[in-house]
């Protein structure tokens, strides 16, 4: 549960970091604003010798790319500090509403009512409905509507000065009092009309969003519970079992008082059993841990300390046998990039194969070489081998060779892991035997499975 | 002779451990959870800590290891760590490539044959 809080948590920091990301994408669009205004303002002024108020025009846009540029300043130095959401909610508040009295003023400038530009507002209401909340986007579009027809009022009424943009409309509209009732009748439903659109859409997508991060989050945590669960329940299998070995053991060896012949080949047989129940265990959370693993966790890694690891964990294998191990890897060859614990495996389950079906006196060879850009590992042995019929099922799931089948125990699940994880590094897996002489599995992975 | 504190939650594991080492001759010491063992660790000052990893906690163990290791009074008590943990989480304490994060002298994977564990408590009350 405290996991799953501090996700949650994480989450509204994404959903902030989406925020000013927007808002700094804002910054680029002003700055296109500024460079639009003063290139339309020209195209008029030269081109279709209209006769606009420069000054005041281009102030105006100066005086955006000024606070534009502040902001994006302010967003810079802000970037290592923590933001509230409700202190970002607050940028962005202040720059629409910088934005929407520039854009104002300039209309004003440029004619009013008659400016069909004003429509341009409906950008600007549909980019900030897209940030905002529902709420805040209805007041913007109200504060449009308001600014806008206010402004048509006070030029209709004279209380503000007319400036008409001369060249391009003749006629004083601005003073038709059913074009201005028209004009901000077209200009208010449109702004509102945009602002829905806007926020339903933008509603939607925000709660699939946040639909699918929840998902996800449970995805997680349930993946972390099952990773726990196998963990938990690995232990809880294995503790009894070695209970049960540890106080056999004590007994076998007498510590408890004298055991005769007979009781003592009984709780040997039990012991066996015992062994047998731990080591079944062990393969099958094996399995089903590797195969629920998704990803590799590539790891750069010597070979030869995996191989050393492998041969050391793997020798009780030889059960006092006098079996020769030999090591050899090519010379240049270093480190491989690997899923380290998973190739482990892969040469403890071989070696461990080697050594368990190679009679006393016999010799298990490691072998590795490099090939361009991978490695091929060779594991040769004098053993006992595996008949012919028997190769093609080698690698399958709990199946286990017919001359060993009855005579020593095992799963039948080492081999099909091997083969599974070389595959996963984008390998491959041959074998070859024969009865009697010995077996050799020979493999080959990439140098760097990325 | 040399004092032996075993620290296990599973009472059948102390007994087979205080069995064969009292065969031997050793002292034994017996704490069934973590926190109590540090205790008894501080109040008997053995001569070998023999631990266990999941108790209370997963790894409650490691814990108690590192409070062990970092007092000054028992830091250089050799300590036997137990698992049963081992393998499936990864060969991530093998004490080969994790002794910088793992301060115990020895770990060994459940169950310990009688042998072994007599070996490895002896060498271990040797290099003290």
């Amino acid at each position: 549960m405290e996991l799953l809080q501090t996700k949650v948590k994480q989450t509204t920091e994404v959903h902030e970091e989406e925020f000013l990301e927007r808002l700094k994408w804002f910054i680029y669009i002003r700055w296109a604003t500024v460079v639009f205004i003063i290139i339309v303002s020209l195209t008029a002024i030269n081109l279709f010798k209209v006769i606009l108020p420069t000054l005041p025009i281009f102030l105006t846009a100066l005086f955006i790319a000024v606070y534009n540029a502040i902001f994006k300043l302010y967003l810079i130095q802000l970037r290592y500090e923590f933001l509230s959401s409700a202190s970002i909610r607050r940028l962005a508040i202040t720059q629409s509403m910088l934005d929407i009295l520039s854009l104002i003023v300039i209309i004003h400038f440029t004619g009013g009512a008659e400016n069909p530009f004003i429509f341009y507002f409906i950008f600007h209401t549909i980019l900030t409905g897209m940030l905002l909340s529902k709420k805040d986007s209805y007041i913007q579009a109200g504060i449009i509507s308001i600014l806008t027809i206010g402004l048509f009022v006070l030029e209709y009424m004279d209380i503000l000065p007319h400036h008409t943009a001369k060249g391009f409309l003749g006629i004083n509209l601005y003073k038709n009092p059913v074009y201005v009732t028209t004009i901000s009748f077209a200009f208010t439903s449109t702004i509102f009309i945009a602002a829905f659109f806007t926020v339903s859409i933008s509603e939607r997508l925000r709660l699939k969003e946040r639909e699918l991060k929840e998902a996800n989050l449970k995805l997680l945590e349930k993946d972390r519970l099952k990773d726990e669960y196998v963990k938990m329940v690995s232990h809880d299998l294995k503790s009894p079992l070695a209970s049960i070995q540890s106080l056999l053991e004590v007994l076998l060896g007498g510590f408890a008082g004298p055991v005769d012949e007979k009781i003592k080949e009984i709780l040997q047989r039990i012991g066996k059993k015992i062994e047998f129940l731990h080591h079944y265990t062990k393969d099958l959370l094996d399995l089903s841990r590797i195969r629920a693993e998704k990803n590799l966790n590539l790891k750069i890694f010597n070979i030869k300390e995996v191989i050393d690891t492998a041969a050391e964990i793997a020798m009780p294998k030889t059960e006092g046998k006098k079996i020769q191990l030999n090591v050899e890897i090519a010379k240049q060859l270093l480190d491989i990039e690997a899923d380290k614990e998973l190739i482990t495996y892969v040469f403890l389950n071989l070696i461990a194969n080697a050594f368990k079906y190679t009679p006393s006196g016999g010799k298990v060879l490691v072998q590795v070489s490099q090939k361009n850009s991978s490695i091929t590992v060779e594991v040769k042995d004098t053993g006992i081998g595996i008949p012919a019929q028997d190769l093609p099922h080698i690698f399958e799931e709990f199946f286990r060779a017919s001359n060993v089948a009855k005579t020593t125990k095992g799963t039948g699940l080492g081999l099909s892991l091997v083969k599974y994880i070389i595959e996963k590094h984008g390998g491959n897996i041959l074998l070859e035997s024969e009865v009697g002489k010995g077996s050799s599995f020979r493999f080959t992975i990439p140098i760097s499975s990325k | 002779m040399a004092k032996i504190l075993i620290i296990d939650d599973d009472a059948d594991i102390v007994e087979a451990t205080k069995i064969v080492l009292e065969s031997k001759g050793y002292k034994v010491v017996t704490a069934y959870e973590g926190d109590t063992g540090y205790k008894k660790a501080k109040e008997e000052k053995p001569d070998l800590i023999i631990l266990d990893v999941m108790m209370k906690t997963k790894d409650q163990g490691f814990q108690v290891s590192y409070k062990l290791k970092n007092n000054p009074e028992l830091s250089t008590i050799p300590i036997l760590m137990l698992t049963s943990i081992g393998k499936e989480t990864g060969f991530k304490f093998s004490k080969a490539t994790d002794e910088d994060y793992l301060p115990v002298d020895e770990l060994v994977e459940k169950p310990i044959k009688p042998k072994d564990l007599l070996l490895k408590v002896g060498n271990l009350l040797k290099q003290r």
